[in-house]
């Protein structure tokens, strides 16, 4: 009987444990390992090196620079993402606002596009061909000077900034910014309407018979109601933001000039084009223990 | 009066996020069937005589850009990593959650465990393991790629749904005769439809539209999925200007997305969710 059940067991779980132990366990394990080696990934050596790559990723630039438009990735898109999630789902969830299933339907439709289309989108949006950003700039240069406000006009040098190409290294983060925020806050909206519908209703029309305006209503019966949610939201906003590499990737049309590496994208150059496999998967280990630490410290804080 | 003019500001600002939703989305589905002459004279103007409707950017898409082969690629590998992760992931939840064996925790454990692995670490490895195995350069390889990284979450939801289910319906059909794989596959998978579908959508949205591991995986051209493609478009942009071409992979790169985002909204939204409060 007993053996029967163990066999039982076998036939269910050894297949997917062969499955999921060779193609994801196994490159995991090696890839802890292999984080401190030096391995070119053409030769069969891998010599041990110890903690030589992370001294070599202290005194690397380049590594510094990736962490931090990790770090800009994660907060600036980030706040903007939960702000409007917050105010989108607000408003959505009174009743009386006609149409929310259409806004509700087309907010989250971007957030199921594939990273690649997106970027490639985008790449339209900022291009100084023909790009909408471009566009829009020019017409209001164009409404200025017609209303003879030219004065106006250029002091914001719009003509200039229409000319801008903003997706050069030295703009090319902050030109995320607008595509992250275009792409994931639908996602948000609905996980906060979703968080919402678990707050008792009795609560909001207590609120409203109390006399509550809008925001206090927010800020009294949302907020608090909101917080076993706002958790794994902000924990989705964290690791959204660290482990960016397709957008990018795309955008720098797969030639990521330094000043606009993140951490994943490096791991890639540096393990592919430079064939440095062992100081490539280093800074992914980085990577990961830099995400696991503030995933950490935001359910601390959260707490309490 | 004041309450009136606020909740008329709230509501543009909705219908206002609702543009700029979808102006751009519209744009790339109308645009690509311009001819890349009527794109460079003027971006913005849609298609509006039928004369002006061309559908020659599918056309060159499919048959010389390499799509049609992209297309099939990303079908083929992303049809059967689905079916092998919800075979596989049902398989496992069933032996963890119903059947009583020592160290089974460990083991669902060491499962779960998979889901905080973040991709770039095992890239190196993964190669040199798929070159090792012949399996570089093969939609087959990448397709146990991706079932391997999919067990994870689609067990962690299965295993809910499993134990949840009454064990006296075990019982009975193990009384009636049943093995324990005739159990599972017959009374258990068939009670597990809804979970099954919801596990389905989310792996589907999050395997169609994946991107670092297939780049890893798939070097030469004829072997590449969809997102590849597109990805190199972009690039060949700089010295062959077809944007018909290219809107036209965008779009058939969103269609299936589109129409199951259609299609199944709700279900959609609820594995989304889900995906997001226990991942």
């Amino acid at each position: 009987m007993n053996r029967q059940r163990y066999r039982d067991f076998l036939l269910f779980v050894g297949p997917p444990l062969l499955v999921y132990g060779v193609f994801c366990l196994y490159p995991t394990v090696a890839g802890i390992i292999g984080a401190f080696t030096e391995w070119d990934g053409y030769s069969q050596t891998q010599r041990f090196t110890g903690l030589a790559n992370f001294r070599k990723m202290a005194a690397d630039d380049v590594f510094w620079t990736a962490l931090q438009n990790n770090l800009f990735l994660v907060a600036v898109p980030g706040i903007m993402l939960l702000a409007l999630g917050l105010y989108f789902s607000s408003a959505l969830r009174d009743e009386r606002t006609p149409g929310r299933r259409v806004f509700q339907f087309t907010y989250l439709f971007p957030n199921i596009l594939a990273g690649v289309v997106v970027a490639t989108l985008w790449s339209f949006v900022y291009s100084p061909s023909f790009g909408v950003v471009k566009g829009t700039l020019e017409a209001l240069h164009n409404a200025l000077r017609f209303v003879r406000l030219d004065f106006v006009a250029n002091a914001l040098s719009l003509k200039e900034l229409s000319r801008q190409a903003w997706l050069e290294p030295q703009y090319f983060m902050r030109a995320l910014v607008p595509m992250l925020v275009w792409a994931g806050t639908g996602f948000f909206v609905v996980l906060f309407l979703a968080g919402m519908q678990n707050i008792p209703r009795d609560l909001y029309e207590a609120a409203r018979l109390d006399g509550a305006n809008e925001w206090q209503v927010f800020r009294h019966v949302t907020w608090p109601g909101l917080s076993p949610i706002m958790l794994a939201a902000v924990t989705f906003v964290i690791i959204g933001g660290m482990k960016t590499f397709d957008c990018i990737w795309v955008m720098t049309q797969q030639h990521v000039p330094d000043r606009n590496q993140v951490l994943a994208t490096y791991v890639y150059q540096q393990a592919f084009s430079e064939a440095r496999m062992g100081y490539g998967t280093a800074v992914a280990l980085v990577l990961l223990f830099v995400t696991l630490g503030f995933v950490l410290v935001a359910h601390r804080m959260m707490r309490r | 009066m004041t309450r009136k003019l606020l909740r008329a500001l709230v509501f543009v600002s909705l219908a206002f996020w609702f543009l700029l939703v979808v102006v751009p989305v519209v744009w790339l589905v109308y645009s690509s069937f311009k001819t890349n002459e009527a794109i460079f004279a003027d971006p913005w103007r849609p298609p509006l005589s039928p004369a002006e409707v061309s559908v020659d950017n599918y056309a060159r898409a499919w048959s010389k850009s390499h799509v049609g082969g992209y297309f099939l690629n990303s079908v083929v590998t992303v049809s059967s990593a689905l079916f092998g992760t919800l075979l596989l992931s049902a398989m496992a939840a069933y032996g963890l959650a119903r059947l009583r064996v020592k160290g089974r925790r460990v083991i669902y454990y060491l499962f779960v465990a998979g889901m905080i692995v973040p991709t770039a670490l095992t890239l190196a490895p993964l190669f040199e393991l798929l070159r090792s195995l012949s399996l570089l350069n093969s939609l087959t390889g990448l397709a146990l790629v991706y079932v391997a990284f999919s067990i994870p979450f689609s067990l962690l939801m299965l295993y809910g749904f499993f134990s949840s289910l009454p064990e006296e319906v075990r019982e009975a059909a193990i009384v009636d005769g049943a093995t324990e794989w005739q159990t599972f596959w017959h009374v258990f998978l068939p009670m597990a439809r809804p979970g099954l579908v919801t596990v389905a959508i989310f792996n589907f949205l999050g395997l169609w539209n994946e991107y670092l591991l297939a780049l890893v995986t798939l070097i030469e051209p004829e072997k590449q999925t969809l997102q590849l493609g597109i990805a190199n478009m972009v690039v060949s942009m700089n010295y062959r200007s077809d944007w018909g071409t290219l809107l036209a992979t965008m779009v058939l790169a969103m269609l299936p997305v589109l129409v199951l985002y259609a299609a199944l909204h709700k279900r959609v939204v609820e594995g989304m969710i889900l995906g997001a409060v226990k991942g």
